[in-house]
């Protein structure tokens, strides 16, 4: 399977551990803050690259390997060029200092930077999301989603048969990804060939793999809702719980911490706090500063983290 | 005492053909009693019929003193557990553990009593190793006794087996039967119904019915059964190898005294 | 020209950490006409060990010679390897699940059309086989999800037989099956090898071994432990390969032990252990 939105890895840490409704309160609080906005580009990197690092330190303590989420970052390049290309040629109005020429067209720096904006919201939107479904399993996270969609019994949704389907369905991926191996390979044996050919012949090899499937699955699925019923199974009516979720001590930690960032960046956006760099100090060794600065945060951080954990 | 009763019984799919055709007998407490026939003799349909997941057109069944009706079936389903023939097709829960929970959710089994439930009865059948593993890691044999433990949990007075080995390999097999023999001798009072057409696994029972296009055709001990071979013939069933081998030496015209065994028949051969 | 196996390895998954080792160096060789038995405890390489006749496995190293073919890595032989297909046809265990055809002629005759025979013709070889596997006429136009899972099975045999293989590998082919559709099946199989069809088949059971082979392999943990007549297997000791001795095996070996003069090789079943027993006595 692809590397895109993290498989869940089994490691026991901090965040692991965390209850996954926790969790997803988390991400929407973090998502929320990559995307504040703020008046300068000085208090865009400041601020910005603070929260980056952050989340960067969460996925480091979460055992999150960092390659994994640019390797799904490869399949989105050529939407990234797409918006390169965009922005250098329809710059923002208030575009004025120019970087440099190609031939007749002017590159604005205010142009290079917004670009820069997207393309790092992007990969902390992505980062977020692994750093949740690598360490959260599937099924927790089914929990968790039926938990919030709980309100919604009040206008009589099936919130318990929804995650009931979810979590089955979960339950089956394996054996469906086994069974269509199987018509494969006695289809392959039948001379279909799923590789090669013009596109009516692999349209029927498709065909001769989706059918049986599907006849299997409404086989599959009624032989199970009759064992279900004959176990006493009834949505509509009184079921006990055999896992619970329960909120633990590391839960009201990453709550507070979460809410902290969002609401720190929240105010500091509205009341249009500014730092202004001092006219001697070129603004790129501030950037470099900055930026040496916030991985060395991050490394002493995880470092203490995980020395605090053995 | 009579558990479960089963008069005239008659059910069709489609209204043409009788799948079940007036079919009568009882399942008392404490017997281990075996329904075979050929595969399309009824038997599936009959099991769902019992459990209530099917009607019957005509007949009627009564178990633990209720008739079986809408009101009733899920009273009697309580009592009764089912064993069905694909190991994957009954395995609901994400892990072992959750399998055999899903049972007890559904009972409102109180939460804190679960854990202590769900590990008794994995131990029951050897499968306490296994708990957290998912189905896709456990074979065939360990899935359905993951089935019989999720069963069991529920304390029935009846379990059904309805093909319950036929998808199995020789080892999950053994596995299987070896839980059915713990069962028996842990609960002398359960009552054990076991649908197949394997010959070797119904003579191990106390009564066998034999079905045969929807009319039982037989109903009697083992010993007494054989004794009958045209019920066989009749059924295109295979007997047992040591009838086989009895009956076959009687054609070639060797009578043999002592068949309890195999070890007695090699014994009074070589003699 | 016989099937053969040099020094065949194959491992799943091999650049994974969930690697896993299937067959470990299997060098045999099969005899055309042959009806061979391979058994084995699950997970001992069967099922590996026949895909590699089809090419649908290449083995990890070593190679396969099959009708003139070569299964192995980078050979030239693999740009054909769908018409070995064509010469080697599988049947696999739950192989009724592989319909998929509105109706049941149509889906025994997508067998042939994959290789380039015309609709007519197809259906035609497609009418044949249907009746060879014991499918009535009647039959022929109805889907096959409205048939029985016995009868499911005999069209997946009979989309197989309409390629013509002239080596037909069984998976399994009688599990879940009562005495007599097992009895059928497999006599269906000793009829075809009759007229020239080499057949390989995999089971646990070792009584089709002794009843319908003149050849058989036993596996076991990813090699091959035994290659011999069947009649040889009686004294071997199976259980040592995670195997169940049948119970005409055990018979015959301990009226042997306390001196019988039976002779194994006219053994086959039941039958023919009364008709020897009854040829001593007399």
């Amino acid at each position: 399977m692809t590397a895109i939105l993290g498989r869940y890895v089994n490691h026991d840490t901090f965040i692991h551990r965390m209850d996954p409704r926790n969790k997803f309160f988390c991400l929407v609080a973090l998502m929320v803050a990559v995307f504040i906005s703020y008046p300068t580009y000085e208090m865009t990197f400041i601020v910005g690259g603070a929260v980056a690092t952050f989340i960067v330190a969460l996925l480091l303590l979460a055992k999150v390997r960092i390659l994994d989420v640019f390797k799904s970052l490869r399949v989105l390049w050529f939407f990234v060029l797409l918006l390169m290309i965009i922005n250098v040629f329809a710059p923002p109005a208030n575009a004025v200092n120019i970087a440099f020429n190609i031939g007749k067209v002017h590159v604005y720096w205010e142009a290079i930077f917004q670009s820069l904006k997207i393309i790092l919201r992007l990969v902390l939107m992505i980062m977020l999301t692994t750093l949740l479904t690598a360490t959260t399993k599937p099924l927790d996270l089914t929990y968790a989603l039926e938990w919030y969609m709980a309100p919604l019994k009040v206008i009589r949704f099936p919130v318990h048969e929804v995650a009931m389907t979810i979590s089955i369905a979960l339950r089956f991926i394996p054996t469906l990804l086994d069974e269509t191996d199987r018509i494969m390979k006695a289809q392959s044996s039948r001379g279909v060939d799923f590789k090669h050919g013009k596109i009516s012949s692999r349209l029927k090899a498709i065909v001769s793999l989706i059918i049986p499937l599907f006849i299997s699955s409404f086989q599959r699925s009624e032989e199970l809702a009759d064992s279900m019923e004959a176990r006493g199974y009834d949505p509509k009516a009184k079921r006990t719980r055999y896992r619970m979720l329960k909120f633990g001590g590391g839960d009201i930690v990453g709550f507070l911490l979460c809410s902290v960032v969002l609401a720190g960046t929240i105010v500091i956006s509205s009341f249009k706090w500014v730092y202004t760099t001092p006219h001697f100090v070129p603004w790129w060794i501030l950037s470099l500063i900055l930026v040496f600065l916030y991985m060395l945060i991050t490394a002493l951080v995880t470092a203490v983290v995980r020395r605090h954990r053995k | 005492m009579k558990l479960i009763e089963v008069t005239n019984l008659t059910f069709s799919y489609d209204k043409k053909v009788n799948v079940i055709d007036g079919v009568s007998f009882s399942v008392e407490s404490g017997k281990y009693i075996s329904i075979i026939g050929h595969n399309g003799s009824g038997k599936s349909t009959f099991a769902k019929l019992l459990i209530g997941l099917l009607e019957a057109q005509s007949g009627e069944i009564k178990a633990f003193g209720l008739d079986m009706n809408p009101q009733n079936v899920h009273e009697i389903r309580r009592k009764i557990g089912i064993v069905f023939q694909n190991p994957d097709n009954q395995f609901v829960g994400a892990t072992v553990r959750d399998d055999i929970a899903f049972g007890l959710e559904n009972r409102c089994v109180p939460h804190e009593k679960m854990d202590d439930i769900i590990n008794e009865f994995a131990k029951k059948v050897h499968m306490e190793e296994f708990l957290d593993k998912e189905p896709e890691n456990l074979s065939g044999g360990q899935k359905q006794r993951v089935a019989i433990a999720g069963v069991l949990a529920l304390s029935p007075e009846v379990v059904i087996f309805d093909e319950a080995t036929s998808m199995l390999d020789p080892r999950g097999k053994r596995e299987v039967r070896e839980c059915i023999k713990e069962m028996r001798k842990e609960n002398p009072n359960l009552s054990i119904l076991s649908i197949t057409h394997d010959l070797e696994e119904a003579f191990a029972s106390d009564e066998i019915i034999v079905l045969q296009e929807g009319k039982v055709v037989g109903h009697d001990k083992p010993e007494n059964l054989l004794e009958k071979p045209e019920i066989f013939e009749k059924t295109s069933l295979d007997l047992p190898f040591k009838n086989k081998l009895i009956k076959e030496l009687k054609d070639q015209g060797i009578s043999l005294k002592n068949t309890e065994s195999i070890e007695r028949i090699v014994e009074e051969l070589c003699r | 020209m016989p099937i053969r196996f040099n020094d065949v390895f194959y491992t799943y998954q091999a650049n994974s950490p969930f690697k896993s080792e299937a067959l470990k160096g299997v060098s045999l060789d099969i005899k055309d006409g042959s009806f061979t038995c391979i058994v084995g405890h699950t997970g001992s390489g069967k099922s590996t060990l026949i895909q590699q006749l089809n090419g649908l496995l290449i083995p990890t190293s070593g190679s396969v010679e099959v009708n003139g073919f070569t299964v192995q890595k980078k050979h030239k032989s693999l740009k054909n390897l769908h018409n070995l297909r064509k010469e080697v046809g599988i049947v696999f265990q739950f192989a009724r699940y592989q319909l998929f055809e509105e109706t049941i002629e149509a889906d025994v005759a997508f067998g042939p059309m994959n290789f380039g025979v015309k609709k007519e013709e197809a259906l035609e070889i497609a009418h044949k086989c249907l009746k060879t596997v014991g499918i009535d006429e009647s039959l022929f136009k109805r889907s096959p999800f409205e048939v029985s899972g016995g009868q499911r099975r005999r069209v997946a045999i009979a989309g197989i037989l309409a390629l013509q293989p002239k080596i037909l590998v069984l998976d399994e082919p009688t599990a879940g099956l009562d005495p007599r559709g097992a009895s059928e099946i497999l006599q269906l199989f000793k009829k075809l090898n009759d007229q020239g069809t080499t057949i390989i088949l995999v089971t646990h059971d070792i009584n089709i071994v002794y009843e319908y082979a003149n050849d058989v392999i036993v596996m076991n943990e990813g090699k091959i432990e035994l290659h011999l007549a069947p009649e040889e297997l009686f004294k071997e000791d199976v259980e040592k390969y995670s195997l169940e001795t049948p119970l005409i095996q055990k018979t015959v070996n301990a009226l042997l032990e306390k001196g019988m003069k039976i002779n194994p090789a006219k053994i086959k079943n039941v039958h023919d252990l009364a008709l020897e027993i009854a040829r001593v006595k007399k």
